[in-house]
């Protein structure tokens, strides 16, 4: 559905992106993560075909940006990382107006409005001024906004930014559905945790390069090396080390809070080796898990090797 | 929909009348318009008037509505060269600034319909403005076939 090809902008001496590459099938959720100034912004604006790439190419189902953006606009909701709110204007002519710009027939208009207004819960709000919205329904209404010309890929730029628990709680609900719709969705993001839930694949962008991308479980598997065990053991940490290094399937081992925790290479089994050879050790193990390897901790590691 | 009713209607033209006539901004606009029209007409006929009380003849109400006529014209040219730029000047870059211009390019509006639409909304607020302004220049124009002298119409 989307598909970015050795994508690379430039701003004056500055390499914003760096031949970025990735793709996105029909249905799936991608999540860019990246930390601030990475590129996520660069990418989505010229995905939505508002910025020409220095070299590369993008598409959107099958529409070059550079060479058909008109075609990639229709195909498209794209929702930037700030409002971009009329004064003067309720939320239902709000959506009204760009309903008009995306060239709606003027009898769809009101049922594309209400429909819209429902999907996001602003149905009470309809005749509310936007600029009275607080910024929780203001986003949620810009999401509305994206979504007026039912296009099959949603772009959206930090559409949890500055949102109380709650009110991201409800933007991912609304994302569920837009995903059970058919739709694809590609959302940038700094934040990490609301990402893992929701997202089908993820793609790790750091200083304008891609760091990995793929399904959400293969990027933690390709960036964290092998699985992480805590340890804690009663008074013997030292001899307890002592027994784990030497052994061939441990790559590091760390102390953390007390705790002990080592990396090693291989499966359940393999756990349950180390954990013989402790206690066969005379070692008396109190505490013995396995660490979940989770996207913050792939993000941490893909980022932090960066020069 | 025709090309043409395309081309002349668009989105961006609703929207702008909609959002110009909500705020307090215009009305006041309007307003302070005819009094400084209305009170430039007012100062100038009552000055001719005390002009050709003096005068040898009377003075011909014609003669004088003419030079008011005139003096009107001058006038409203004058303030509309500079409330035109005013309201034209400050259309593309105010989305700009509200950061909303992008989601304006992303949607099927090509960019004259935009610049188009923008122009057309502040050229019919002037437009409002003439019209506005018939009621003061009428009297004007009447004035120039009244065929006695001026002190008489007092």
């Amino acid at each position: 559905m989307i598909a970015v090809e050795q994508l690379t902008k430039i701003y004056g001496r500055r390499t914003a992106l760096d031949a970025v590459s990735f793709e996105v099938p029909r249905g799936e959720i991608f999540g860019f993560v990246g930390p601030n100034g990475a590129g996520k912004t660069t990418t989505l604006r010229i995905l939505a075909a508002l910025m020409e790439p220095t070299a590369g190419r993008a598409f959107v189902d099958g529409a070059d940006v550079t060479m058909q953006p008109d075609r990639v606009h229709e195909r498209l909701g794209y929702m930037p990382d700030f409002f971009g709110v009329y004064d003067q204007l309720t939320s239902a002519e709000y959506l009204d107006f760009y309903a008009a710009c995306y060239r709606q027939p003027k009898a769809r208009r009101k049922k594309i409005t209400d429909d819209l207004l429902e999907l996001v819960g602003l149905s009470d709000r309809r005749d509310q001024a936007v600029d009275t919205l607080s910024r929780g329904l203001k986003q949620r209404l810009c999401l509305a906004r994206a979504l007026v010309h039912d296009p099959a890929v949603l772009l959206l730029d930090e559409p949890a930014s500055g949102l109380d628990p709650r009110a991201r709680v409800e933007m991912r609900e609304i994302l569920k559905e837009l995903q059970k719709m058919g739709k694809t969705i590609v959302i940038s993001s700094h934040i990490l945790p609301e990402l893992t839930e929701l997202c089908t694949m993820v793609g790790i962008i750091d200083q304008g390069r891609m760091r990995a991308t793929g399904p959400v479980q293969d990027v933690i598997r390709q960036l964290t090396s092998g699985r992480r065990l805590r340890i804690t053991v009663l008074g013997q940490r030292e001899e307890a080390l002592a027994v784990l290094k030497p052994l061939p399937m441990i790559h590091a081992v760390t102390t953390f809070n007390g705790a002990i925790e080592a990396e090693y290479e291989g499966d359940d089994t393999t756990a349950a080796a180390i954990l013989q050879t402790l206690t066969a050790g005379g070692i008396k193990v109190s505490g013995f898990n396995q660490l979940e390897g989770g996207l913050e901790d792939a993000f941490m590691r893909a980022t932090e090797d960066a020069p | 929909m025709n090309r043409v009713a395309v081309a002349l209607w668009n989105p961006i033209v609703a929207k702008e009348y909609r959002s110009r006539m909500r705020t307090w901004r215009s009305p006041v606009a309007m307003t302070v318009y005819i009094l400084l029209l209305g009170g430039l007409g007012w100062a100038i006929f009552s000055s001719m008037t005390f002009t050709a009380r003096n005068s040898f003849n009377g003075g011909q109400a014609a003669n004088y509505g003419q030079g008011l006529f005139l003096y009107l014209v001058l006038f409203q040219m004058v303030l509309l060269a500079f409330i035109t730029p005013a309201l034209t000047a400050g259309a593309i870059s105010s989305e700009r600034e509200r950061q909303t211009i992008d989601l304006l390019f992303v949607t099927k509006l090509p960019t004259f319909s935009i610049l188009w639409g923008k122009l057309l909304a502040s050229m019919s607020f002037v437009l409002l403005l003439l019209l506005l302004s018939v009621p003061i220049f009428s009297p004007a124009s009447l004035l120039t076939s009244v065929k006695v002298p001026l002190p008489l119409l007092r």
